[in-house]
């Protein structure tokens, strides 16, 4: 089997050299480009895995090269870049990326990404449970409700039941927003009462084992003043 | 307290009682110069013991009375004690009124003087309404002693009518006094009189017409004043020569035609001059325009620019730290990491704090509940909290308390004072967390005791980079609370700090819906 092709777009070619090297050492294949056009070239021409792409860039910027890639393949990209707001990574998701880091990255975590969008892109699109009768899949989660099991991007991930439970509630119904009262209830089968504390624990606990960074989660989020939802995707 | 309300009470009544020994010693003197007058006692009674038939005496005018030696000594003996306690009278009157006018409007010895409302009419008011008192007790005077004619010798009816009178007018005049040596000892006398102010607003107005010196820095403003001038003073002229006209009819025309042409000079010249200040704030205005602008654009630029070369450092430091390295090599490497993570956190935050402060922020307005984010956001810390070994106390309403604002940036808010309250609280003490409702505003109430000395002012830890603890130099990028104070303010609430002693305390408040 070939090497694993990464493909390396910034215009900053130190930063991309830092990325070369970090992939390098997980036994990635890596091929760099300094704008978008080349990128697009490169796709092209060869077999790519997964796009690291900058944002802003000369000739053609990486929003456009995202959108001219979907065109014709669904590799996996993930946006790098230096803009921090919510609207930016609501446009980056939207254009066709599969997930947006902000720089300056963390490297590690960065790896954490593109493992986990690798193992998303390569594994489960041979696995065929996908249609099998309780299992509710939402971009790399998958829960199995028959069996109890919940996985990551392929990896299988520990849940108390109580966790499996809000997972299960919320899965099943991917971006509402339910209130901890609705959680408490529906998974205690109790009656709620000053409840907050507990379901929010129990969030961070799930958020600190299926999300890469749980400070800034990509799956499982809180909406500040309201609930918690999944993001759909 | 209790000995000074005392001792302000024993001044009023002291005061008061002085007033009254003067009203009825100043009455008593004149009732007693009326008996004497009214007894028909000549006034020589009381300086001659001795009777002389050469003089004669003029009672009223009319009626000429000789007396004998008895007589006048009868006479004398009514006279003479009256004269002494009318001496007695005045210089008591006068003593006491010197006493008074040194004490009156103060509180204490050096206190300031205190005006009531009768203190503060306008003296020349004050005078004319007082005078009035005047001519109504001559009246009144008039009235009582007439009645005398037809009358008896009985004469103490009159006497005592005539001392209530008396007595009155005495007493409406010393408050006038009264009132005067106030307004002089506060120096409203003459500054706080109608005639003084009515002549102050004249000075006003011929001061602002004829004295320029305001509009002296601007040329286009001095210019619209000089040409103001001209044309007050070219007016008044024209006026002044159409009475002159008046004599000679035939020039009668000549005043309003020329006055026309002055009015057409006055708005044509002003127009321009308009027209050149309108320009000039137009164009400071769009300058304003692009330096905001140019401020956007340069947090923009300089945040791409400030995180390019991070992005570098932080990945060639996480490629270094892979590196099999020598031990101090290793340890250099270490410190690399965690100050260029530090880095990252301080530009992020920077940036946050930029965009915000010049509004250049995303705000997401909908309807959130107040308790229950504050709730999450100690769901989300409970770790943190647990590892303190500080204690919150939460004091949250039963209902849910709903506003209208942005709740991400809320929670950053909370997260960045709980944060601060995680940091720097004194160990082991308590941490208060209270939200309540009162005039439908909601507010957050974050306290700790502080776990060192607080140096500073609100201002100053609320200043940009401005750290609580300078001598502590751990994480954060000591730009928590000024992050949180901006936020509060996009999102549409009030936030305020206050340092009491070791006492911190930040409070949050927004509007309810």
């Amino acid at each position: 089997m070939t090497a694993i092709k990464i493909l390396v777009v910034d215009d900053d070619v130190e930063i991309a050299r830092a990325l070369e090297m970090l992939l390098k050492r997980e036994g990635y294949d890596v091929i760099k480009a300094h704008d978008g056009m080349r990128a697009l070239e490169i796709v092209a021409s060869e077999t790519i895995h997964l796009i690291l792409l900058d944002v802003m860039m000369p000739k053609l910027d990486g929003l456009s090269a995202t959108l001219k890639i979907r065109e014709g393949k669904n590799i996996p990209i993930i946006i790098l870049s230096a803009k921090t707001e919510d609207s930016d990574k609501v446009l980056g998701l939207s254009m066709g990326a599969d997930d947006y880091v902000t720089k300056p990255y963390n490297p590690q975590e960065l790896l954490a990404r593109v493992k986990s969008q690798l193992r998303r892109y390569m594994e489960l699109g041979t696995h065929h449970d996908g249609g099998r009768d309780g299992v509710i899949r939402n971009g790399g989660l998958i829960l199995d409700r028959q069996t109890m099991q919940f996985s990551v991007d392929g990896d299988p991930v520990k849940l108390t039941g109580k966790e499996f439970g809000i997972m299960e509630l919320l899965m099943s119904h991917p971006g509402v927003v339910f209130s901890s009262e609705k959680i408490y209830e529906r998974v205690w089968q109790e009656s709620a009462y000053s409840v907050e504390n507990t379901v929010m624990v129990h969030i961070r606990r799930i958020r600190e084992k299926i999300e890469i960074n749980p400070k800034e989660p990509n799956y499982l989020k809180v909406v500040w003043g309201i609930g918690y939802k999944i993001e759909k995707y | 307290m209790v000995t000074k309300l005392k001792s302000t009470r024993y001044h009023i009544l002291l005061k008061l009682l002085a007033f009254l020994m003067i009203a009825l010693a100043l009455t008593s003197a004149f009732v007693l110069l009326l008996s004497i007058v009214m007894m028909e006692i000549p006034f020589e009674t009381i300086i001659e013991p001795e009777y002389a038939e050469s003089r004669e005496f003029n009672i009223r005018g009319y009626s000429s009375n000789m007396y004998d030696q008895t007589e006048w000594n009868q006479m004398r003996a009514k006279a003479l004690p009256r004269a002494q306690i009318f001496g007695a009278s005045i210089l008591l009157a006068i003593v006491l009124l010197i006493y008074l006018t040194n004490v009156v409007g103060q509180n204490e010895k050096g206190g300031t003087i205190h005006l009531s409302w009768h203190d503060k009419i306008p003296s020349d008011v004050l005078i004319v309404v007082y005078a009035c008192v005047v001519p109504i007790w001559f009246l009144l005077m008039e009235v009582i002693l007439f009645r005398r004619v037809y009358s008896t010798n009985n004469i103490d009816w009159e006497l005592g009518a005539s001392g209530v009178v008396t007595f009155l007018l005495i007493s409406a005049l010393g408050l006038y006094y009264v009132s005067s040596v106030k307004q002089i000892k506060a120096k409203t006398f003459i500054k706080k009189s109608l005639w003084f102010q009515v002549l102050y607003w004249i000075y006003d107005l011929i001061k602002s017409l004829f004295d320029g010196r305001a509009f002296s820095k601007n040329g286009l403003t001095k210019s619209l004043f000089k040409r103001q001038l001209v044309f007050i003073v070219a007016s008044a002229f024209m006026v002044f020569l159409t009475f002159v006209f008046l004599m000679v009819p035939p020039l009668m025309l000549l005043p309003p035609i020329m006055e026309c042409v002055i009015i057409y000079w006055f708005i044509k010249g002003n127009r321009k001059t308009y027209e050149a200040i309108d320009k000039g704030f137009n164009d400071s205005l769009e300058e304003q325009m692009k330096a905001e602008r140019m401020k956007i654009q340069l947090i923009t630029n300089v945040s791409h620019d400030l995180k390019t070369p991070l992005t570098s450092i932080i990945g060639y430091v996480d490629l270094l730290s892979k590196e099999p390295l020598e031990e101090p090599a290793r340890e250099y490497v270490t410190v690399l990491t965690e100050k260029s993570d530090r880095l990252k956190y301080i530009v992020s935050d920077l940036f946050d704090l930029a965009k915000s402060t010049t509004g250049n922020i995303q705000v997401d307005f909908e309807e959130i509940d107040l308790k229950r984010l504050i709730q999450q956001t100690m769901g989300d810390l409970s770790d943190e909290i647990e590892k303190s070994g500080l204690e919150f106390k939460m004091q949250l309403p039963e209902d849910a308390v709903l506003i209208h604002s942005d709740g991400k940036k809320l929670y950053r808010v909370f997260m960045n004072l709980i944060g601060n309250a995680l940091q720097y609280a004194l160990m082991g003490t308590r941490v208060y967390v209270t939200l309540e409702t009162s005039e439908s505003i909601a507010k957050v109430s974050i306290k700790n005791i502080a776990g060192y000395e607080m140096t500073f002012t609100e201002e100053e830890v609320l200043q940009r980079f401005t750290r609580g603890d300078q001598a502590r130099t751990s994480e954060g990028s000591g730009l928590g609370l000024s992050i949180a104070e901006s936020f509060t303010h996009v999102c549409g609430g009030k936030f305020e700090l206050v340092i009491d002693g070791d006492l911190f305390k930040a409070n949050v408040s927004f509007p309810v819906k």
